[in-house]
């Protein structure tokens, strides 16, 4: 039975091919996204293409139940979840106070919170049982630094980079490796940058700051950090890393 | 900016493939000497500099692994500079930089505000930070002239550093300020070189190091022996460097924290 790579926000971007560079690597990959079924199914079909293994839900973090029903019925019936990539993100572009609505802060958190929390409470238990497993989390620039219009988003990162701290310092020492990883920068993601800025924007963006200018953060690379951290000996686990293209201005010095 | 970006993209086709070579600052049977093994074995041309560079484990590298050593005081400018020549011509020039000096002296340890020694406070900047500084110097000079590798980079300099770089611990404030010093330097460097194709790492071992012993046990000297990996393993370390020396310049660490999975932050 193939360890399981449980990816929660999978996307053509990072979460989409995290999941496939680990199941290039023997694990079963499960992704798990909220809609688009199809797109969905293009990236399971395409790990299963090149000979790797994989299945995909959809699944909706904010409701009920959703994350505890998936995460038991991994377990049962495909494999142990030895890494989890907890990937959704909360981003709802720049909104001032008077325009950030309570339901929109609140769904922020449930996301970038609260989610998170359901499935630590879901994984650590099995994995603390076992004295091992791995628990990636893609953070942001929000996370370190409440920026102009950032409201909801910076709270709800916020909290994140502290939920992993914590169960950092409940779980490190029984054999769980918990990493927070700052994306502090725009990422080539068509599912959720390209999403949000609309197709022309968002190729006018690789035009002048992505393709040979790597201005934009690309998922292959990420991909290869998020392999390594899981690989890490537990002599020397990092917590926390921040990773951004080498031309962009870093979160402390905006 | 369009001009720097069209250089890049121009330079971009015309990548080489670049042989490695290694430069570590700082030698000693921890993280210098399993630095110098991986890269060695992982192809990479290896030099060692530290002060007195004929200590046995600094030897056993160059019989092992075909390691250059080198005699350098790296807190003395004119020594740092000729270390940089030297090794240039011997490796090439430099693709990969690891400062790797603690600096303290060792009359300085445990010693309270009231009681440290003025110039064993200084001599503790001059050796870890100061160093640090002349190493990057020489770094940034070598490195900008380097063509691009397949990552598009020029080349990546890791400044090794400790828990005293994320706080003050009390009888210990020569080591914060230089430990403070040194993340404060490598931070400005990486904001500096990074758009310049320069990979700046600083990396806090927030741990005791327990390198492996003479009978196999890996120890520290002050900690003890290590138990279920307590202690951080330098070669465990050098695996999370290379890696950083591997990544893409569009995806780079800046700073990398590593601790032992049940050590107490």
């Amino acid at each position: 039975m193939k360890p399981v790579c449980l990816v929660i926000g999978a996307g053509a971007g990072i979460g989409g091919t995290v999941a496939r560079r680990f199941a290039q690597q023997g694990y079963h990959a499960v992704l798990c996204r909220r809609s688009d079924l199809e797109g969905l199914n293009r990236l399971v079909d395409a790990i299963r293409s090149e000979g790797g293994s994989a299945d995909g839900f959809l699944l909706d973090a904010v409701a009920a139940d959703s994350i505890e029903t998936n995460v038991a019925a991994i377990e049962a019936d495909i494999g142990p979840i030895e890494v989890v990539v907890y990937n959704l993100g909360a981003q709802i572009g720049d909104r001032a106070l008077k325009d950030t609505s309570a339901k929109a802060f609140e769904t922020g958190w449930r996301l970038a919170t609260f989610g998170l929390f359901r499935l630590a409470s879901a994984v650590c238990p099995l994995m603390e049982a076992r004295g091992k497993g791995t628990i990636l989390v893609t953070s942001a620039t929000a996370a370190m630094r409440g920026n102009a219009g950032q409201h909801s988003h910076s709270a709800a990162m916020g909290g994140r980079r502290m939920l992993c701290q914590t169960l950092n310092a409940e779980f490190a020492s029984k054999g769980i490796h918990v990493v927070h990883i700052v994306i502090d920068g725009a990422v080539d993601a068509p599912d959720t940058l390209g999403k949000m800025l609309g197709p022309e924007r968002f190729q006018r963006l690789r035009e002048t700051r992505g393709n040979e200018h790597d201005g934009l953060l690309l998922p292959t690379q990420i991909a290869e950090t998020y392999f390594h951290l899981a690989s890490q000996h537990r002599s020397a686990w990092t917590h926390e890393i921040d990773l951004r293209a080498f031309s962009d201005r870093a979160w402390w010095n905006h | 900016m369009t001009t720097r970006n069209m250089t890049q993209a121009d330079e971009r086709g015309a990548r080489a493939p670049v042989q490695d070579a290694a430069l570590i600052i700082g030698g000693g049977p921890g993280v210098s000497s399993s630095c110098a093994r991986l890269f060695a074995e992982s192809g990479m041309r290896v030099g060692v500099a530290a002060r007195n560079p004929d200590k046995p484990v600094l030897r056993a590298l160059e019989t092992t692994h075909g390691v250059r050593r080198y005699a350098c005081d790296a807190s003395e400018p004119a020594d740092v500079e000729l270390l940089f020549q030297q090794a240039a011509g011997d490796l090439g020039a430099p693709t990969l930089v690891v400062h790797n000096i603690d600096g303290r002296v060792p009359g300085i340890f445990r010693k309270g505000a009231a009681e440290a020694d003025p110039a064993m406070v200084l001599e503790t900047l001059r050796n870890s930070a100061f160093s640090a500084f002349l190493v990057g110097q020489q770094t940034a000079r070598l490195m900008r002239e380097n063509p691009l590798d397949a990552n598009g980079a020029r080349g990546t300099i890791i400044f090794t550093n400790a828990s005293a770089a994320l706080k003050g611990f009390p009888m210990s404030g020569a080591f914060a300020m230089a430990c403070h010093a040194k993340s404060g330097l490598a931070q400005s460097m990486a904001r500096e070189l990074m758009p310049q194709g320069i990979h700046v790492a600083n990396v806090p071992i927030d741990a005791a190091i327990g390198w492996t012993q003479d009978d196999g046990s890996r120890a520290h000297r002050l900690a003890g022996t290590t138990v279920d990996d307590n202690m951080a393993d330098p070669d465990r370390i050098a695996e999370t460097y290379l890696q950083l020396h591997r990544q893409h310049r569009s995806t780079w660490a800046f700073e990398i924290v590593l601790r032992p999975w049940a050590e107490r932050w």
